[in-house]
C-alpha cells in the first residue's frame, strides 16, 4: 500500500467517522479503508471505541446527594428589583464614561465659545470682582448651551480661569 | 434530558428559587458526578465534588449571563473544584482510592468493572472540551444537538470534539478495542 496514502487516511478517519467529511473525501476514505487491511484495521478501532464507550456504565453516586445540597444554599430573595442595579465595576465604568463624556462636552462647547464670541469670552480677564465674574460665566454658559443650572455650574467649574482665583 | 423550557427553570433558580435549583440538580448532578469522577476516579471524592460544586453554582448564579449555556458553566465549575482535589491530593502523595462501583454494578463481572474503571479513567485525561462531550454523548446518551444547546456551542463542535476525543481514546484503550 501507498504509505502517504495510509497517512492521510489514517488523519481523516475519526473525522470519517463522525460524518463531518465532505463526499468527495468520504468516499476516498471509504475506497482506501476498503483495499488497505491496516487503515480497515484502524476504522474498525475507532468504530470499536465509540461502542465501548457507549457500552460503559455511567458512574453513579452511592446516595441521593441533593440534601448535602440543600442544607448548605444559603438564601437568596426571590426578587427581580436588582437585576437593574449595575454592578460596583459596571458603576465605575459609567463614573469614568461621564468624566470624558463631560471633558469632551467641556472642549467643544468652550472652546467654539471662545472661537465665536471673540473679545466677549476675554471679558472674565478684565473683572477683578469675584461675584461678578461668577454671575457672567454662569449666565454665559447657561444661555449659550442651554444647559441646565447643574451642568452650568460643572462647566463653570472646570473651566474658570486661574486668573479668577482670590 | 434536558426538559424544554431548562432556561426559564435557570432563569427562576437564578432569581433565587430554590425548588427550580433542586429541579436543576436533578437534571445536572449525573453528569457532574461523571465529570469529578473521571478526573478524580474516586467515588466519595466526586460525591463531594459534585455537591460543592452545586453550592458554588447557587452562589455564583446571579453573576451568570448566558443561562442558555448553564451546562457548560456547571462542568467547568465541577472541573476546576476536582482538578483542585486532584492536585491536592498528589501534593500529599495520596493514591486515589479506586472504591468499587458499588449496588446494580455487583452482578457485573470484575472484568467488566475493571474494564469500565479503565474507560472512565481513560476520559478523565482527556482534555476538558474533549472530556465533557464524550460523557455527555456516550456515558449519558444524550443527543449531539441536545450536547451542542447545553454547552452553547454548534453541532459541528460538538462532533470534531467527539472525534478527537475518540481518536486519543482509541490509543489510551487499546487492549479493549485492538483485535
Ligand atoms: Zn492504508
Amino acid at each position: 500500500m501507498n504509505a502517504k496514502r495510509c497517512d492521510e487516511t489514517r488523519e481523516l478517519l475519526a473525522d470519517f467517522d463522525a460524518g463531518l467529511l465532505d463526499e468527495r473525501r468520504a468516499d476516498e476514505v471509504t475506497a482506501h479503508a476498503a483495499e488497505c487491511e491496516a487503515c480497515g484495521a484502524e476504522l474498525a478501532a475507532l468504530k470499536r471505541t465509540a461502542a465501548l464507550l457507549d457500552a460503559t456504565e455511567p458512574a453513579r453516586p452511592s446516595r441521593d446527594l441533593w440534601p448535602g445540597v440543600a442544607q448548605k444554599l444559603a438564601p437568596r430573595q426571590p426578587s427581580r428589583t436588582w437585576w437593574g442595579i449595575p454592578r460596583p465595576a459596571q458603576m465605575r465604568l459609567a463614573l469614568q464614561v461621564a468624566t470624558i463624556v463631560l471633558l469632551i462636552l467641556a472642549l467643544t462647547v468652550i472652546l467654539p465659545l471662545h472661537w465665536d464670541q471673540g473679545p466677549a469670552v476675554s471679558l472674565p480677564h478684565a473683572v477683578d470682582d469675584d461675584a461678578a465674574l461668577f454671575g457672567h460665566w454662569y449666565a454665559q454658559a447657561s444661555l449659550t448651551s442651554g444647559l441646565g443650572n447643574v451642568q452650568a455650574l460643572s462647566l463653570i467649574a472646570a473651566t474658570q480661569p486661574p486668573e479668577a482665583a482670590p | 434530558m434536558k426538559p424544554p423550557d431548562s432556561t426559564a427553570v435557570v432563569g427562576r433558580a437564578k432569581a433565587g428559587d430554590v425548588q427550580a435549583f433542586e429541579a436543576l440538580f436533578r437534571d445536572h448532578h449525573a453528569r457532574v458526578y461523571n465529570l469529578a469522577y473521571s478526573i478524580l476516579a474516586d467515588r466519595t471524592e466526586a460525591e463531594d465534588v459534585t455537591q460543592r460544586a452545586f453550592v458554588k453554582a447557587w452562589e455564583e448564579l446571579p453573576r451568570l449571563r448566558e443561562v442558555a449555556a448553564f451546562a457548560g458553566w456547571l462542568n467547568r465549575i465541577a472541573a476546576n473544584l476536582a482538578r483542585d482535589v486532584a492536585r491536592s491530593r498528589a501534593a500529599r502523595k495520596v493514591p486515589a482510592n479506586h472504591s468499587e462501583p458499588t449496588g446494580d454494578k455487583a452482578d457485573q463481572g470484575l472484568l467488566a468493572e475493571e474494564r469500565d474503571a479503565q474507560v472512565h479513567r481513560a476520559i478523565g485525561s482527556l482534555p476538558e472540551h474533549q472530556r465533557e462531550v464524550v460523557i455527555m454523548y456516550h456515558l449519558q446518551g444524550v443527543p449531539v444537538q441536545e450536547v451542542a444547546e447545553q454547552l452553547g456551542i454548534a453541532q459541528g463542535t460538538v462532533l470534531s470534539r467527539l472525534a478527537r476525543g475518540r481518536e486519543a481514546l482509541r490509543r489510551k484503550l487499546a487492549p479493549y478495542v485492538e483485535q
